[in-house]
C-alpha cells in the first residue's frame, strides 16, 4: 500500500512539474513583480532545486499539513478538512442507493427472467451506464427544480445556515445522490441479476424447493445471500468511476465538497491543492479497495489470503 | 524446422474462413449488435455528411433570434447566441465520434503491449508492468485528466491521446488475464517447440486469438471515453469552442434551463443514445463471443 501511495504521489507531482509557466508569477501581481520580489519567490518556493528534491521537500509538506495554497494561502489539509463532509456524506449516500435499488431490481429481474419486467430492468441499466452524469444532473434540476419547485436546485443546505442539519440538508441531497449512485446502480443491477440467474440454476435450490421451502425463502434466504456477496468488490472497482463522477455533480449541483474544490484548483492553476486532492482521493480509492478485499474474506469464509 | 513453423498456422485456414461465416451469421442474429450498430453507423453518416445535412452553418449567429424556441425552421430551437442547435448537435457528432473512437484505439494498443509483455514474460516484467497498473488505477481518472488538460492544453489530437492513455491499466489487465489462460494452451507449447521467436508467438498466436476480448473491452470503452470527452467538454476543456461538442452545448445551455429546456435537452440526448448504442453492441459482441454466458447477460 506504502509503494502505491508513493507511486501515485509521483505520478501526480510528475504531471504537475512539467507545467509550462512559472509557479512564481503566478502568485506576484504582474505590475508589482520587481526582479527581487521573483528571485525571493523563487527561493521561497524552492523552484530552483532538482526536481526529486522538491518532490521529497513537497510530499514532506504535504503530510506534516504545512503546505498551502497558492491562492489562499490556508494550509491544504485545513481546506480539505473543510470540503471533505460533504463529499463522503455525498458518496456514502450514493453508494447505499446504488447497492439498495440496484439489488432490488437486479433480484426482480432474475426472478422473473425475460418478462417484460426484465427487459425495463435492462434498459433501466443500460441507460444508468451510458447516461453524461452532468446531463442527467441538469435535467433534473430542470424537472424537480425549476418547473415542480419539489427539491432545491443546487447547494447543500438553506441559506443562512451553516450548521450539519442532516433534516435540513436532505433535500439538497435528494438529486446529487440519484445522479451520483445511478452508474453503480446499474452495474449492481446487472450483477445481481446475473449471478442471482446463476444461483436459481444450483442443485441446491432444487433441493430447497423440493423440501418444500416457500419461494420467498428460496430466493432471499438461499439464492441471494450466495450471489450478493461478489458485490462487495464492485463497490471497491467502482470507486475511482466513482470521484470523478463526484467531481461533475458537485459542480452541477454547487456542493462544498472536494470535486468542486479540485475543480477550482485546477483553473486557478493552485498545485498544491490540486496535488493535494488527487493524492487524497487515491488514498482512498487505495483504502477502499483494501476494506472491500476484507470485506470480501470475512463475508466468504472459502476465500483466504496468504 | 524453420519450414514447418511456418506452414502450422496457415494448416489451419479453411477452418477459420468457415469460422468467420459463421461469425458473421451470429453477429447479424445478435438483437444488441444490430440495433445499436444501426445507430452507429447513422451517427457517423451524419457526422461525415454533417456539411450536407445540416441545414445551417454551426457557428452562424442570429442575435435577434436568441433562445428561440423549437419551430419548424429550427426543429431543436436556438441557443443563446442565435445558433441553431440541430446543426450544432450533427456538427457535434464528429467530435464525438471521432475522439471517442480514436482515444480507445490508443488505449487499445498500449493496453495490449502492456498486457501481452506482462502474460508472455511474466515475472520480473509482469510484475514492474502490474505495479505501474496499480498506480494508474488507483487515481481518479477524470481529476487527472482536468489537471492534464487544463496545464498542457486542448487540441484534439492532445484531447485524443490524453483519454486514450488514461484507461489503458483496465486494457491491459484483461488482456494480461486473457494471456495469462492462453500461455498454457498447447499451440502455444507448440510454437515454442518449433522454435518460434516469442515476437513472432506474441503476434501470430497470442494476439489473433485475444482478439474477441480485444474486441469486446474496445467497444465497451468507446461510451466511456465518448462521456469523458463530454464531460471535459462540458467544462470547458475540451476541443476549445466555438467548435460546437455535445457537452459544450449542454453546458451552454445550463444557465438558461427555466427559459430554454432545448439548449440543454437536445445535445445530452444525442449523447445518451450514442453512448447507448456503443454499450449494445459490446454487449451483444460479448454474448456472440462467450456464448456459455450469453443467458446471463
Amino acid at each position: 500500500m506504502i509503494p502505491l501511495v508513493i507511486g501515485v504521489s509521483a505520478l501526480s507531482y510528475a504531471v504537475i512539474i512539467f507545467a509550462p509557466g512559472d509557479p512564481a508569477t503566478l502568485l506576484v501581481d504582474r505590475e508589482q513583480m520587481t526582479a527581487e520580489t521573483y528571485t525571493a519567490m523563487r527561493i521561497e518556493l524552492g523552484l530552483d532545486d532538482p526536481a526529486p528534491v522538491r518532490y521529497v521537500k513537497t510530499m514532506r509538506s504535504l503530510f506534516t499539513g504545512e503546505l498551502r495554497s497558492f491562492r489562499t494561502k490556508q494550509r491544504v489539509v485545513d481546506t480539505i478538512a473543510e470540503r471533505a463532509p460533504a463529499t463522503l456524506t455525498l458518496g456514502v449516500l450514493a453508494i447505499i442507493f446504488g447497492l439498495v435499488f440496484g439489488t432490488l431490481i437486479g433480484v426482480a429481474q432474475a426472478t422473473r427472467p425475460y418478462s417484460r419486467l426484465d427487459d425495463l430492468g435492462t434498459i433501466l441499466s443500460l441507460t444508468g451506464f451510458s447516461i453524461p452524469h452532468f446531463w442527467f444532473a441538469l435535467m433534473l434540476i430542470m424537472l424537480f427544480g425549476v418547473r415542480l419547485h419539489w427539491l432545491p436546485p443546487s447547494g447543500i443546505r438553506p441559506i443562512g445556515s451553516s450548521d450539519w442539519n442532516p433534516i435540513a440538508m436532505a433535500p439538497y441531497l435528494v438529486m446529487p445522490t440519484i445522479v451520483l449512485g445511478t452508474g453503480l446502480l446499474a452495474y449492481v443491477a446487472r450483477f445481481v441479476r446475473s449471478s442471482m440467474l446463476e444461483a436459481l440454476g444450483q442443485d441446491y435450490i432444487r433441493t430447497a424447493r423440493a423440501k418444500g421451502l416457500r419461494e420467498r425463502i428460496v430466493v432471499l434466504r438461499h439464492a441471494l445471500r450466495n450471489s450478493l456477496l461478489p458485490v462487495i468488490t464492485i463497490v471497491g472497482f467502482i470507486l475511482p468511476l466513482l470521484i470523478g463522477g463526484a467531481v461533475i455533480v458537485e459542480n452541477v449541483f454547487a456542493l462544498p465538497g472536494m470535486g468542486r474544490l479540485a475543480v477550482d484548483a485546477v483553473f486557478a492553476r493552485d498545485y498544491p491543492v490540486i496535488l493535494t486532492v488527487t493524492i487524497f482521493s487515491a488514498i482512498a480509492v487505495i483504502i477502499g479497495n483494501l476494506i472491500s478485499d476484507i470485506l470480501y474474506a470475512v463475508a466468504d469464509p472459502r476465500i483466504r489470503y496468504g | 524446422m524453420a519450414e514447418v513453423a511456418r506452414r502450422l498456422p496457415r494448416a489451419a485456414a479453411s477452418p477459420v474462413a468457415q469460422r468467420r461465416r459463421s461469425l458473421v451469421v451470429r453477429l447479424l442474429s445478435n438483437q444488441r449488435v444490430v440495433v445499436g450498430s444501426v445507430v452507429l453507423l447513422v451517427t457517423f453518416a451524419v457526422a461525415l455528411l454533417a456539411d450536407v445535412l445540416a441545414p445551417y452553418e454551426p457557428n452562424a449567429q442570429i442575435l435577434a433570434e436568441r433562445l428561440a424556441g423549437p419551430s419548424l425552421a429550427h426543429p431543436f430551437g436556438q441557443d443563446h447566441l442565435g445558433r441553431d442547435v440541430l446543426s450544432r448537435a450533427i456538427y457535434g457528432a464528429r467530435v464525438s465520434l471521432g475522439v471517442g473512437f480514436s482515444s480507445v484505439a490508443i488505449t487499445i494498443v498500449i493496453g495490449t503491449i502492456i498486457g501481452v509483455a506482462a502474460g508472455y514474460f511474466g515475472r520480473w516484467t509482469d510484475s514492474v508492468l502490474m505495479r505501474f497498473v496499480d498506480v494508474f488505477i488507483s487515481i481518479p481518472v477524470f481529476m487527472l485528466l482536468l489537471t492534464v488538460v487544463a496545464i498542457y492544453g486542448s487540441n484534439v489530437g492532445l484531447l485524443i491521446a490524453f483519454i486514450g492513455i488514461s484507461a489503458f491499466p483496465g486494457a491491459a489487465r484483461i488482456v494480461r488475464a486473457e494471456v495469462l489462460s492462453l500461455m498454457p494452451r498447447d499451440f502455444i507449447l507448440a510454437a515454442r517447440v518449433v522454435g518460434a521467436s516469442p515476437l513472432r508467438i506474441m503476434a501470430r498466436h497470442l494476439v489473433p486469438n485475444l482478439m474477441p476480448v480485444i474486441i469486446v473491452s474496445a467497444t465497451l470503452r468507446v461510451g466511456a471515453a465518448i462521456l469523458t470527452e463530454a464531460g471535459l467538454s462540458y467544462f470547458g476543456l475540451g476541443v476549445p469552442p466555438p467548435a460546437p461538442t455535445w457537452g459544450g452545448m449542454v453546458a451552454d445551455g445550463r444557465t438558461f434551463l427555466d427559459v430554454a429546456w432545448w439548449v440543454s435537452t437536445f445535445p445530452g440526448l444525442a449523447l445518451l443514445v450514442v453512448v447507448i448504442a456503443t454499450n449494445l453492441v459490446g454487449d451483444g459482441l460479448r454474448d456472440v463471443f462467450d456464448p456459455r454466458r450469453a443467458h446471463l447477460t
